[in-house]
């Protein structure tokens, strides 16, 4: 076969094969509902991202800065439900999943493209009434909405309750559909051993998502009710109990960080084979320590509840249980490690995010198991050392991957290349400014200062004025990132269909892709990022 | 297209009586046999084993080819996993010192059968 007639491009690609507003907004092709969802996730990380600047800048000095102490509650709250209900959890499995896991299977769509985009509409819709409760009051009670304070706040919780509740529908739908289109849509050739692990870790969290967000939908609910009815269920004076939102709150929340995390992981493994020209080392573990993390998530939400009145007894079984998620990152972490010992390496923009994930991760999941002991936790509950632990191992994590993600396939996505030498620096910037927001925040912690407090001792100014230096940096970086993406879509020199010569699947189809993926049936003879056969770049 | 196989009733009827014998054991151990603490799992788990009865029986899960199959005993799995981790705590917690007397004038109208036993206790698990 002539290798330069496989590699030509689509001249009909899914950005210009329609270009009316109408046929963006009634789509049912995957890629163009993944843009979709990358839009809102971009406008909920700015949104998300301009409330936490407002909070690192009212906490430069000790005493009141910026804003008055309930805006400040206000502000904490929207920062967390923002981007954990609107950025985090759909960011990578709704945007990118979306995009890359049909061509990497080698089908046409997903296996239900109308629920597919009605999920983007619930999602708005959720996102919409989320904001709304925002414009209208606001919320004081942290992102976790704990209860007896959640239940007789006097802010605009319920439209957010309601929203986040709304939400949990459209993380459902993607779930449904995506363990459907696995099972289902599968190319000829590709076999359960040949799915990109990518793939393995938006099935993995599909499964979470399926099973744990409907708990989610039911305590949000219940709590709605308490406040519209006076239910009862979370009040002792009637013979309920708050613990148990706790319970019924965390055992979806717990395992959401897996939801947010899993496909994080995926990305990595994807970007780690293609900078490192090599084929995974240890597919079989890294796909089955997916599931490992998956399962064992759903055994350690007691963790958070060290000082709410749990029981001893149950506080040392969930501790326990919690270490065990150490097991099974660790072995990603060594296998993505071995993969990159003796390979090719090509250190591009995305490999760049990656070793910053790895840093963070490390560092994080180490002081998670710090926070797991139930002793050492009782000292630093609800404190600064948590707020940092989170970040590193949540929300830095997702952010690496994200923008690992978003630099490794915006070729892809949009057929254009983006400045490699602002990249650099923006990827420098962001990973450094995450450390330096992030690090002295354990110190603080350790120090006894507690999350979501607006006034602090003066000796501790330093560390909080180094915080926000880090938060400048980190916003300048977003910054840079989104005017140089943004020349890219209309100046950036047209890509190659293979620009990174990476040997995954989904490069098999156009840079942009066509729309319906491929214009004729792609053939999967190889194993996924196997380097070791020579081939010329192809397109299906 | 292939003619249904026609199917003997008699399988449902055998279901049908193993959901009414359930239901007769849970109203006897509800209302002759004092379980204590117990009671409450027990009538739970007898209600889990009915709906999975239904399921797999009146719903035809037990006919359904591959992962079809599975999704309703792993949600099983998961709400036991929920139900079991709350209840573990609920049944192992410290309860703390009060004075005696202090419950009714607390919780006049809750039934004393409701309250959570006194330390000491022997229907107590743990945690005293």
């Amino acid at each position: 076969m002539n290798p330069s007639a496989e590699s030509s491009q689509p001249a009909i690609t899914y950005l210009n094969h329609e270009t009316s507003v109408m046929s963006w907004l009634l789509t049912r092709d995957h890629k163009r509902i993944g843009v979709m969802f990358l839009v809102g996730v971009i406008f909920s990380l700015l949104l998300g991202g301009i409330f936490a600047m407002v909070l690192r800048l009212e906490l430069l000095t000790p005493g009141p800065t910026l804003i008055s102490p309930m805006t400040y509650n206000r502000m904490f709250t929207l920062h967390g439900v923002i981007m954990v209900w609107l950025f985090m959890i759909p960011a990578i499995p709704s945007a990118f999943g979306n995009f890359v896991l049909p061509i990497m299977l080698g089908a046409k769509d997903v296996a239900f493209p109308r629920l597919n985009l009605a999920s983007f509409y619930i999602y708005l819709a959720g996102a919409l009434l989320t904001v709304f409760g925002m414009l209208w009051s606001g919320a004081d009670t942290g992102w976790t909405f704990y209860t007896p304070y959640s239940t007789v706040s006097p802010s605009a919780l319920t439209p957010i309750l309601l929203g986040v509740f709304i939400i949990g529908f459209s993380t459902i739908i993607t779930g449904l559909n995506f363990i459907t289109t696995v099972h289902t849509m599968r190319a000829p050739g590709m076999h359960w051993t040949r799915i990109p692990l990518f793939v393995w870790a938006i099935y993995g969290t599909s499964v979470i998502q399926v099973v744990a967000t409907p708990v989610l939908g039911m305590v949000l609910l219940l709590v709605s009710m308490e406040r519209l009815l006076g239910a009862g269920i979370f009040d002792p004076s009637r013979g309920g109990d708050p613990v148990l939102f706790q319970h019924m709150f965390w055992f979806y929340s717990h395992p959401a960080v897996y939801i947010m995390v899993l496909p994080a992981m995926g990305v990595i493994t994807e970007v780690v084979c293609a900078f490192s020209r090599k084929n995974i080392f240890g597919y079989r573990m890294i796909a089955a320590s997916t599931f490992g993390i998956a399962f064992v998530g759903f055994f350690s939400w007691g963790h958070h509840m060290f000082v709410s009145g749990q029981s001893t007894f149950t506080s040392g079984i969930f501790g326990v249980l919690s270490m065990l998620v150490a097991i099974f990152t660790a072995i990603k972490i060594f296998n993505w490690v071995a993969t990159m010992y003796g390979g090719s390496i090509d250190l591009r923009v995305p490999l760049l995010y990656v070793l910053g994930f790895i840093f963070l991760l490390m560092f994080g999941g180490m002081t998670g198991v710090a926070v797991a002991t139930t002793s050492l936790d009782v000292h630093w509950h609800d404190t600064y050392f948590v707020v940092a632990h989170f970040h590193y191992i949540m929300v830095g994590a997702v952010l690496m991957a994200f923008l690992a993600a978003l630099h490794y396939w915006w070729p892809k996505m949009f057929g254009r290349v983006y400045p490699e030498r602002w990249s650099f620096l923006a990827a420098m910037t962001i990973i450094f400014g995450f450390i330096v927001t992030f690090l002295p925040q354990f110190l603080l912690g350790n120090l006894g200062m507690p999350r979501r407090y607006y006034q602090y001792p003066q000796e501790m100014q330093w560390l909080h004025v180094l915080s926000t230096a880090g938060a400048s940096l980190l916003a300048f970086g977003f910054g840079l990132i989104a005017v140089y993406l943004l020349w890219s879509l209309r100046y950036g020199p047209v890509s190659a269909p293979n620009p990174w010569g990476s040997r995954g699947y989904e490069w098999f189809s156009g840079s942009p892709p066509a729309p319906h993926n491929f214009t004729r049936a792609p053939s999967f003879e190889r194993e996924v990022h196997d380097y070791t056969v020579p081939e010329a770049p192809r397109v299906y | 297209m292939a003619e249904e196989k026609k199917k003997s009733a008699w399988g449902y009827v055998g279901v049908w009586a193993v959901l009414a014998v359930l239901t007769v054991l849970t109203w006897v151990l509800g209302t002759k046999l004092k379980l204590g603490p117990m009671g409450l799992p027990v009538a739970l788990l007898i209600a889990v084993a009915k709906t999975v009865l239904v399921a797999m029986f009146f719903m035809h899960l037990v006919e359904q080819p591959g992962a079809r199959r599975v999704v309703f005993p792993v949600s099983v799995l998961f709400l036991a996993l929920l139900m079991g981790g709350t209840l573990i705590d609920a049944m192992t917690r410290i309860r703390m010192a009060r004075p005696d007397g202090i419950e009714d004038e607390l919780e006049p109208k809750r039934p004393a059968s409701t309250r959570t036993e006194p330390p000491g206790s022997p229907n107590r698990w743990m945690g005293n």
